[in-house]
Formats: structure tokens, sequence, C-alpha cells
């Protein structure tokens, strides 16, 4: 890139991305004083009504239980709290007693945090604890009581499996925590918990296995998560860009999963998983391209039908965005590439239109898409009358008015249909789609067979993490290509792990 | 956004390959060689042997200096005089990427399109292979396994689907023309053999196997020239020897089922070869810039090579004369023993002597 355009671009991103730590006060230790801590931690909190405070007074000591409300059980809060601690405080002679009893003897002393700033305070307060202040002591003890409402855990709809767990993660990071481990059972299994957000401040927990990741990746991707500056992190897509490395393309090196099993099976066999607080939608990294035409269903039915199934998807992702593409081209600028049958069809269709092929495809396809993005942001009633009213215009009154050919209907729906076949790559195949109809319409096949070489070229210079996103189709491995197009029986992929740091090509371990 | 690294030997060897069947698929034996195909494929076994001899001094200057780029040894040797062989070296490079590009729009203008605005597809194309230059080697050597898969693919489906075709009396005995002739044809295809030049600007960028990377490139080579003489001549006969695409002209009459011919495939196939040997050239011509340019230029390097190579393409694509000039005067072989024999000689020769205490000024 041009030094001047390096530097402007930069520029810009620096600024736009600089943040202030507003929020933290400037003296922010945990005082002795209850009165003087409540003052401080309502102003900083300027009065919120959702604060929660209940006071215990005993005879030696003064305590106040803090806790935001809708955000823990009311029956734990009480049960496991509130009354043992009203009971045992006429008992208590002073501050420190009452502190002892709580760390040793509580019922919580498992769940419990030490907390010795207001920041902290303020983090576990909003991630559903209870907090517990005594007078006199400068420290502050949070309790697990987390009881605020959730989606229970269902199947995701996204990643709908024939056979395999029904369970899908839900958006407190806490419970998807535990997902992952009851499946994998090692100790070698480590959870990271950071927070990412000057406003948000939100739990990102970085998952992998301490002997399977690379260390250096680890510690790479570790300092990625913790120098972003963001005011809010709403979705695990907020941070994506920041883990993956240039060029632009339209192709991430950073995966999604809505599965545990799926996550499970990816960081075994290397990768490290990022959960965020407050979306089901865990990130992996790195992901292969082609681990977008990868489900668990693979590896549940026998190999043949597997494969079978992964050239199914292959083929309708190189359909998706060619088809329109190549119909344009070879109708506008090499028509003889039709074979005769074909051509004469063709011929009669598109002489009764008033509209060039090109103009035609981008017209129906962009149609499509308007009605696609009405049915699916509706309510579902409203939606399926879309689709209906969509099959309507396009697939009838459009043809009869002569408006469109016939073929190109035929040519959207197989298009449309493809482009369902692998739902983490519609975004991509979409854009890429009307652009090989551009390409195709003004340069006939010489621009189709250049788009297609910059969007490989695009593609193979994707990694992260050091490894080739196109990896192991090239850089080539004949071990790794058990699980490419093809999909081997377990009793072979069974005989080792194959982990990404050993992929072809894979620079992770440097 | 280059990106950083070496690629591997098995990377090279498809990627120097993949270029070399980008200007096979444009031979014509009997304009280029006065040969036939049954000649022409006798010679096949003696030009390796020519190639050899041709690119010893380059390999020798590799064995001494294994880590290091031509221009890079040219300023140990020579000191700055070696810049003026990095520059004359990367006007070669540029002319070569030039080559490639109005040579692709020539076929295209005389095969699939109809009057095509040729010089918005050399400066597509040259786009395109910008593009893939900038992103780095690592890239577009990646890329060019896709186009391994393609091109065997479409030579499979093509020479599979010719095999009725084939009329094996049409192919001469070897010793028909003589052996004259025969020496001649081994020269033609090493005096027309630029990837000799382009692999050991590449050497020092493969992590290893540069032996077995010489080595699987010609032997893939050979193996992909001799099927293509072979079908040219025994289903094409004489006519195959004169037609200015042969391949081409053997896909056009490929039928295999509903898919009446091939030749879209061929282009599509062609396409991604011209876009490689393109971007290849152009990021050699990039990193040879680097060598001899003065710093505040150095950083610049990209876009004046690419400058050179539209420049210079587009006063090509313009005239079919200075086009078939330009590959007369190749193909001469003049070129390819100055790049290939006397410039590494020189370099090796000035190396030596200065490491007797000799230092060349």
């Amino acid at each position: 890139m041009l030094p001047w355009l390096k530097k402007l671009t930069q520029a810009s991103m620096e600024q736009s991305y600089q943040v202030f730590d507003s929020d933290v006060p400037k003296d922010n230790k945990i005082k002795p004083s209850l009165s003087e801590n409540m003052i401080a931690l309502r102003s900083l909190l300027e009065n919120s009504s959702d604060l929660q405070a209940k006071a215990i007074e005993g005879e030696g000591c003064t305590v106040r239980l803090l806790a935001c409300e809708g955000m823990t059980s009311q029956q734990s809060f009480s049960e496991l709290l509130a009354e043992p601690l009203t009971k045992a405080m006429p008992q208590m002679k002073n501050p420190q007693q009452l502190l002892e009893w709580v760390r040793v003897h509580s019922a919580l002393s498992m769940d419990q945090q030490e907390l010795y700033t207001y920041t902290e305070v303020f983090q576990f307060l909003m991630s559903g604890f209870a907090v517990l202040l005594i007078d006199g002591i400068p420290l502050a003890l949070a309790f697990g009581l987390q009881g605020f409402s959730y989606r229970s855990i269902s199947e995701p709809s996204g990643e709908v499996n024939v056979r395999g767990s029904r369970e899908g993660f839900v958006e407190p990071v806490r419970i998807n925590m535990t997902m992952i481990r009851r499946r994998l059972k090692t100790p070698k299994l480590k959870f990271e918990l950071f927070q990412v957000g000057e406003k948000s401040r939100t739990d990102v927990c970085m998952v992998y296995l301490t002997d399977r990741a690379s260390e250096s990746f680890v510690t790479r991707t570790r300092r990625r998560l913790q120098s972003i500056r963001m005011d809010i992190v709403l979705e695990s897509a907020y941070l994506q860009p920041f883990l993956e490395k240039r060029p632009f393309s339209f192709f991430s090196g950073v995966g999604t999963t809505e599965r545990p099993d799926t996550l499970c099976a990816k960081i075994a066999e290397g990768r490290i998983a990022v959960l965020v607080d407050g979306t089901p939608f865990a990130l992996i990294l790195p992901y292969l391209f082609n681990e977008h035409f990868q489900t668990l269903d693979d590896y549940t039915h026998r190999p043949y039908y597997a494969v079978f199934i992964r050239v199914l998807k292959y083929l309708a992702f190189y359909f998706t965005i060619l088809l329109p593409g190549l119909y344009v081209a070879i109708g506008m600028f090499h028509p003889e590439l039709f074979p005769h049958a074909l051509l004469s069809k063709v011929a009669a269709a598109e002489q009764s239109t008033p509209f060039p092929l090109m103009i035609e495809a981008l017209l129906i396809h962009l149609i499509y898409e308007i009605m696609r993005e009405a049915g699916l942001r509706l309510p579902r009633p409203i939606g399926h009358a879309i689709g209906i009213v969509g099959a309507l215009v396009i697939g009838d009154a459009a043809v009869t008015a002569g408006l469109i050919g016939s073929p190109m209907v035929m040519v959207v729906a197989l298009t449309a249909i493809s482009s369902f076949v692998i739902p983490s790559l519609y975004d991509s195949v979409t854009v890429l789609k009307f652009l090989f109809i551009l390409a195709g319409g003004f340069f006939g096949l010489f621009g189709i067979t250049l788009g297609m070489a910059m969007l490989m070229v695009n593609l193979c210079a994707v990694s992260v993490g050091g490894v080739p996103a196109t990896s192991p189709a090239t850089p080539f491995s004949l071990y790794a290509l058990r699980d490419l197009y093809f999909r081997a029986g377990w009793r072979s992929l069974g005989k080792r792990t194959l982990k990404v740091e050993d992929l072809p090509g894979s620079e992770m371990g440097r | 956004m280059e990106q950083e690294g070496k690629i591997s030997g098995a990377q090279g060897a498809v990627l120097l390959f993949l270029c070399r069947i980008f200007s096979l698929l444009t031979l014509t034996l009997r304009p280029e060689q006065q040969v036939n195909g049954g000649t022409a494929l006798f010679a096949l076994v003696f030009a390796p042997l020519s190639q050899l001899l041709v690119i010893l001094p380059g390999w020798l200057l590799l064995r001494r200096f294994p880590d290091r780029s031509l221009p890079e040894i040219g300023v140990l040797a020579l000191g700055k005089w070696a810049k003026v062989f990095s520059f004359l070296l990367w006007g070669m490079l540029v002319l070569l990427c030039a080559g490639t590009v109005s040579e692709f729009q020539f076929f295209l203008s005389a095969s699939s399109y109809e009057n095509p605005p040729v010089y918005l597809f050399a400066a597509l194309l040259l786009a395109a292979a910008g593009y893939g230059a900038y992103l780095g080697l690592e890239a577009f050597a990646r890329f060019s396994l896709f186009v391994l898969g393609a091109f065997l693919l479409s030579f499979g489906l093509i020479g599979g689907s010719l095999l009725p075709e084939i009329r094996l009396n049409q192919l001469l005995p070897p010793l028909a023309e003589g052996w004259e002739k025969v020496g001649a044809s081994a020269w033609a295809f090493v005096a027309k053999d630029w990837e000799a030049l382009l692999f050991l600007l590449l050497a020092p960028r493969l992590r290893r196997g540069k032996k077995s990377c010489y080595a699987a490139w010609n032997l893939l080579y050979l193996a992909a020239a001799a099927g293509m003489i072979f079908l040219s001549s025994t289903v094409l006969g004489e006519y195959g020897g004169l037609c200015r695409y042969p391949f081409f002209t053997l896909a056009s009459l490929t039928e295999i089922s509903a898919l009446e011919r091939l030749d879209s495939l061929h282009m599509a196939v062609w396409s991604f070869l011209a876009f490689l040997r393109t971007t290849l050239t152009l990021w050699l011509a990039k990193e040879v810039w680097k060598s001899f340019a003065p710093k505040k230029w150095a950083e610049q390097s990209f876009w004046f090579s690419l400058g050179a190579v539209a420049g210079l393409s587009f006063v090509l694509t313009g005239d079919v004369t200075r086009l078939s000039r330009l590959g007369q005067g190749i193909g001469t072989g003049i070129p390819v023993l100055l790049f290939l024999v006397a410039l590494p000689l020189l370099y090796l020769i000035a190396a030596v002597l200065r490491k007797k205490g000799k230092p060349a000024e």
C-alpha cells in the first residue's frame, strides 16, 4: 500500500478505537467504613434503582448485602446467605470473627471471591453475584448466587444435526463453560476469563487444551483479546476482526459454532475457542476453509455417505457463486458453448424478454434477496406469506408477463437452494454471486475465470495463527486429506489426532 | 500486504511447471522449430540435458550462496556495478510479464471474442495479477495447486475423449528429418525456457528441496509436453504443427456427452495459467527492483514494476507484429544464454576472484 494511504488508514483506525477509562474512580479501594463504602458505591452507580442493599445488624458488627435486582436467585439468597447470616450475627463479637465465619463455616464458603476494589464489586454485582460488605473490614465478599432468567438449553437452530447431542450453547458464559467441561473431563482443559469492553465489561472466556494448543498461539491470542479497546461487546462477532489477520477477505480464518460438541472436537485438535457472555456463538480459531463443509453428522454417518454429502456441499458452493455468472457469460458472449438442444430453448426464452441477460440476472437475484430479507425479519406467519408472494411474483407472474425468461427462474431457484447448503458461508456467497454476474456480464468467461483466480488467491492468503486457511488442500498433505474431501472411517481417524499445528504450511509454533 | 516466508520445493515445482505450460499451449512445431511431431517427441529426451548444461553456472552459484538471491549475489561479487545487471534482469522480467499479458490477449481475440476490448482485457489481467503479487508469493503458490488440479482435469478430459481419434500413422519416425533437426528442436525447447531463470530467482525463497523442485518441474513438463505433442500430432496430423493453438483446437474437437465441446474449460485453465505467470514474473520483477533502486524508490517497487509492465504490454497488445517479433527475439536463445549462462558465470568468477583477495571494483 502507498505509505501515505497506510498512515492515513492507521491514524483513523487508532482514532476510532481510542476509549477512555472514565468509569474507574480515582480512589478505587474499598474502605473499612461501611457507610463510606455505601456512599461511594451509590454515588458511583448514580443512585441506580436496580441496586438492592439489605442491612443486617448485630451486636458487634453491621453488614450490608448487595445485589442487582433480578440478577440473583431470591431463594438461594435468603436460604444460603441472608438467613444463616441473620442467625449467626448475634454470636459474632467483632467484624473479624464474622469474616472468618463467612469465609470458613458458611454454606457458601466454596463459591466466594474476595474483592478489594469498587471496580471488582461492580463487576461481580453485575454478573449476578451477591456482595457482602462488613463494617470495619476493607474488603468485600462475592457469592455466586446467580439467578437471572435466561433461555434454556435447546437445539441450536443454525446447526441442526440428525444424530448427536441436542444441546446448544446459551447466553450465559458460565453455563457454556460447564457444557464444555462435562464433555472434556481432562485436567488439561483450561478456561481463561477476562473482561472486554470499557462500558459493557463483557466476560470473555478463552478455552483450550494446554497439551494440544500451541503455547505461542495461546499467548498471541490472549494478548490480542486483552488489547481490544471497545466500549461495548454484545456479540462474539465484535471480537472477530481483532483476531483475524489482513488482508481483507470474503472468508474468515475465525469460525463460529453454537454446539458444545463441535467446539470440543475443535479444541481437541489444538484450536482455541472464545466464549463471550451474552451470545451462544463461540469463536474458533484457526478455522480452515474446508471446515465450513464439515458437520458433526459427517462423523456419525457411514464414511461413504459422509463423502457423498461433502462432495455435494462443495458442488453447492461453486454452484451458488458461479452458476448465475456463468449463465450470463455464456449467454451473452459465448452462446456456442451451450449444447445445441439447450441453446434453442434459452434463445427462445430470452427472445421475449426486454432486458439483457445480465440486468435480468441482477434484477431477479436482487428481488430474491429483498424477499428473503423481508421474510427473515418479519414474524413467522407474515414471513410465510412473503414466500408465497415471492413464488407467485417471480415464478409465475414475471415469466408470464415476459419480464424474465424461464431458464433464469431455474437458475435463481438452483442458486438460492444451493446457497442454504452451507449457512456459515451465506453472506460471502451472496455478495460473490452478484460480483460474478457483473464479471460474466461485462467480460464473459474471461471475467469469470479472472474473478475466480483473484478470489482463490485471496482465500489462499488468509491465515490465522500462522495456519493457512486452505490447508491441507494447499499446502498439500496426503495424510490430512483423510478428512477433507473424503472422510476416512473412525478406525483410521481415531489412530492419531491431527493437531492444527502439524498441518502443512503451519507456522503456529513460531 | 506482502506475506513473509518461503514456499516449499513442491509448490515451487508446481508454480514453474504451470508457468511453462502457458508457453507450451502456444507451441507450433512447424513455424517455430521446423520439425514434425515425431522428431519433437524424440528431441524432448535431449532437451533436459541441454537445459542442465545451460543452468549449470546458475546452479553452482546457488550452491555457493544458498540463501542469496541473484541480485544480492551480484552485489557481493561485483559491488555497485551489479546494479546495472540487476536493472537488465528487471527489464527482462518486465518484458516476460508484458509478453505473457499480450500473448493471452492475442489468444482471446483470436479464439473466443469478436473484437474484444484488448486494452481493457490486458488492464484487467494486470490488475488481477497485481493483486496476486501484492498478496505475496505464498498466496499465489498455494493457488497454483488448485490450478494444477484444473489443468490435469482438463488435460485428462480432453486427452481421454480424443483417444479414439488418435492415428498413429500420422506420427513420422523420429529421425525422418535427421539428427540435425533433433538437435535444433531440443535447443528450441531450452531457448524458450524462461522458467529456468525464474527458478534461479525463486530458489532462495524455497524452504528446502531445490534439487527435487528442479527435477519435479522438469519431469512434469516433459510428461505434459510429450502428451500434448503426441495428441496434436496424432489427432490433428500435419495441421497440428501449423495451427497457432493446437491444444485449443483439440479442445474444440472434444465431445463428452452433453458437453459438446471443451474449449471453454481450456480457456478457463489457460486464463489461470496466464494469471499465474503474470503474477510470478511481476512479483519477481518487484523483488529485483528493490535490489538496484534507490531506497526511496525501492519502497514503491510494486508500482514501478506494475507501471512498466502495463506500459509495455499496452504497446505489445496493440500490434501483433511487435508481439511476434518479441517472440522471435526471445526464441533465438541469445537472451537465455545471456541471463542464464553469462550472468551467473560472471558473478561466479567475480565471487571467486573476490575471495582470493582481488575484489572487483
